[in-house]
């Protein structure tokens, strides 16, 4: 074969092998570890107002043996809203700086732990978990898993009370009482609002009907005749808009008064008001 | 509160008594009761007609207090929708409670669209300070949507194919984990051939079909396959997996047959747990929560004994249940009570021949007919013991006064 011919089939050969070795990763980092087998919670149902943890695991192989794996470390992150270079932020990017190395399944090989205490308010998206390892010859090496979903959480948290204080028969509440509400979850939220009359066992003349009650989601020291809205005992919707926290805890309050009939006993008269989360609209 | 209240009261341990007593209120009228839903939104798509299919919420609270849990659904699926479990749940925070959806629209339903909610409430929290008030309750809506359909589709997935190492004369398990992708009810057929290592001579035939798979549903199908017949060595299963005639997977694993006594056998009870109290008559349900932490399947069943003032009064045994590599599996054992008192559990769970460590219970029975004590309320305790510490401080301080005047 004539060198013009060798140089035809061996330099083309060539140039493949090392286009399959750099996109393989075969040559590209001999004596590295492996990571392999990246598997993460999936999907991931948050916790009210708590967080949850995150698991996101693989096997880590290393031709020194596995005990010369020296570190491992992961980073979780909203692939749609973030990169992996992005800083931690609970919202959308989570990092283990030092995963934990489980019980090895042969000489080279072991099963590697990484967890994430993850916030009630992360993102709800399709989130990626990147795993890497690193020798004591600081060879390193990486494996990911992007098919993580972390779901929608629709949560709220109440005051456990509203206490109307005590009134004279025929009077209205000159004040407003409060009700703070609390997003605990990962999506903007309005409210369904409902409740019972306010009853004594003792009564014998009359309770208060739950339409005396009445509410104001938006704005305080409203009008108890004009500007305030009767509960009522089926839900109602309210448009309370309460965005998911960000940075600091999304609160938002909600404001209430009483009509005491005119005919009423002199009793304590209690009930229960129920606050819904719904889809925000 | 007036001015006059605020002076120095005559007795002042009642003061204080009182003073602690507001605090605790306090505590409880502060507390909230949160809850929330994920996911926020749920569909179920192509539900035949008559036929079934199956999501799952997780439902959470944040509160320390055990809150009962309500699950309801509204809107035009509503009479098609049922909840597992559907009563009786309590929860608290580091509790997240998932709730099985399982939807079986009429067979009468028209093809289409239907929307509606899942709701999950809380029970009301306790009432705090006095007059005219309202307990807040609260819940959170899951959206749900479900397609209908009359058209049958047969569609399924192989997620997962394993096989454990055994020990000679004992079966090898084979699992499989399908998940029925369809509408109908399936039953697939799974086909292990097992053959000396390095050879395709098929030395036994092993077949299974009798499990079946609801609609959206995710089954591990166990397979235990004799090995009396085979000796100690190396050998693979080509695990064949078929809806109908679809073939779904196939897969080949390598597994040993071992002396007796190679692999190890590991069982740790956890716990014994029941709930703390009862009434005569009752049947306490006694739990033990028993991991197989060794290499290979091991069988298990809770040995129970319960004493009664030091004196053994009675014994309690589960049923035996397989316990799979690296799970746990709950043996349940159940007494009940003929007289009151105070009863110990003592429980330890036999498997392949040993026996674990022994875990300990308590019962407290009253007489019949009794409200049971609720779950304990620690920050109601915390609040409390502050209470009285604050006041043994207080007391402290005045007689100290009056012993200096």
């Amino acid at each position: 074969m004539g060198l013009a011919l060798k140089l035809l089939v061996v330099l083309p050969a060539c140039i493949l092998i090392a286009f399959l070795a750099a996109r393989t990763g075969v040559f590209a980092n001999p004596g590295a570890p492996i990571v392999a087998d990246v598997v993460a919670t999936d999907p991931v149902d948050l916790s009210t107002c708590s967080t949850v943890l995150v698991w996101c695991n693989a096997t880590v192989t290393d031709d020194d043996t596995w005990e010369d794996i020296d570190n491992v470390n992961a980073t979780l992150w909203d692939s749609l809203n973030s990169v992996e270079e992005t800083s931690d932020d609970n919202n959308l990017h989570y990092t283990n700086y030092s995963c934990a190395l489980e019980t090895n399944i042969s000489l080279y090989t072991v099963t590697v732990n990484c967890s994430f205490t993850v916030e009630y308010y992360a993102n709800p998206s399709n989130w990626t978990c990147k795993i890497y390892a690193n020798d004591s010859t600081a060879n390193s090496a990486s494996n990911s898993t992007d098919n993580i979903t972390i779901n929608t959480l629709r949560a709220l948290d109440a005051e456990a009370n509203i206490n109307f204080g005590a009134l004279a028969p025929g009077v209205t509440s000159a004040s407003d009482v409060n009700n703070t509400v609390t997003n605990c979850g990962n999506v903007a939220l309005d409210l369904n609002l409902n409740g019972t009359n306010l009853t004594n066992v003792s009564a014998s003349v009359a309770n208060i009907t739950v339409s005396n009650i009445k509410y104001n989601v938006t704005y305080p020291d409203s009008d108890y005749t004009v500007n305030m809205t009767s509960l009522s005992p089926s839900p109602t919707y309210a448009d309370f808009s309460l965005a998911k926290r960000t940075t600091t805890v999304s609160t938002g309050k909600t404001y209430w008064k009483i009509n005491i009939p005119e005919t009423i006993e002199n009793l304590i008269y209690s009930g229960t008001i129920t606050f819904t989360a719904v889809e925000d609209t | 509160m007036t001015g006059d209240f605020m002076k120095t009261p005559a007795n002042p341990i009642l003061f204080l008594l009182l003073l602690a007593v507001s605090c605790s209120l306090a505590a409880d009228s502060a507390r909230a009761a949160s809850i929330g839903v994920s996911p926020a939104s749920i569909q179920f798509d192509n539900v035949l007609k008559g036929g079934y299919a199956e999501g799952t919420v997780s439902v959470s609270t944040s509160s320390a207090t055990l809150l009962n849990l309500t699950m309801r659904a509204e809107g035009a699926v509503k009479d098609w929708i049922t909840f597992e479990p559907s009563e009786n749940i309590t929860f608290s925070s580091g509790d997240m409670k998932r709730i099985s959806v399982m939807v079986r629209p009429p067979s009468d339903a028209a093809n289409g669209l239907y929307t509606g909610s899942i709701i999950a409430t809380t029970s009301a929290a306790k009432t705090g300070g006095s007059g005219v008030g309202a307990e807040v309750t609260t819940g959170a809506v899951c959206d749900v949507t479900v397609r209908v359909t009359g058209d049958e589709i047969k569609k399924a997935s192989v997620i997962l194919i394993d096989v454990e190492d055994t020990e000679e004369e004992l079966p090898v398990e084979f699992s499989v984990s399908i998940s029925n992708d369809g509408n109908v009810m399936i039953a697939p057929l799974i086909k292990i051939e097992i053959m000396k290592k390095g050879t395709s001579e098929v030395l036994k035939t092993i077949t299974h079909s009798t499990t079946t798979i609801l609609p959206t549903k995710m089954s591990i199908i166990r397979i235990m396959a004799d090995t009396k017949d085979l000796p100690i060595g190396e050998y693979t299963g080509r695990v064949t997996v078929f809806l109908d005639s679809e073939k779904l997977a196939e897969k080949e694993l390598s597994f040993n047959i071992f002396e007796r006594g190679t692999l190890r056998k590991n069982g740790v009870l956890q716990k014994i747990w029941n709930e703390p109290w009862a009434n005569v008559g009752d049947i306490v349900k006694i739990d033990a929560y028993f991991e197989n932490q060794g290499e290979m399947m091991i069988i298990g069943k809770l040995k129970g004994e319960i004493y009664n003032a030091n004196r053994l009064v009675n014994v309690t045994e589960s049923d035996e249940l397989e316990v799979p590599v690296g799970k746990v599996v709950v043996l349940s054992a159940y007494f009940k009570p003929e007289f009151p008192g105070q009863y110990l559990v003592r429980g330890q769970v036999v498997y392949g021949g040993k026996t674990t460590e022994t875990k300990e219970s308590y019962i407290n029975v009253n007489p019949g007919g009794e409200a049971l004590p609720r779950g304990l309320d620690y920050t109601t305790l915390a609040v409390a013991a502050a209470a009285l510490l604050i006041i043994a401080l207080l007391l402290f301080r005045f007689r100290s006064k009056r012993t200096r005047r």
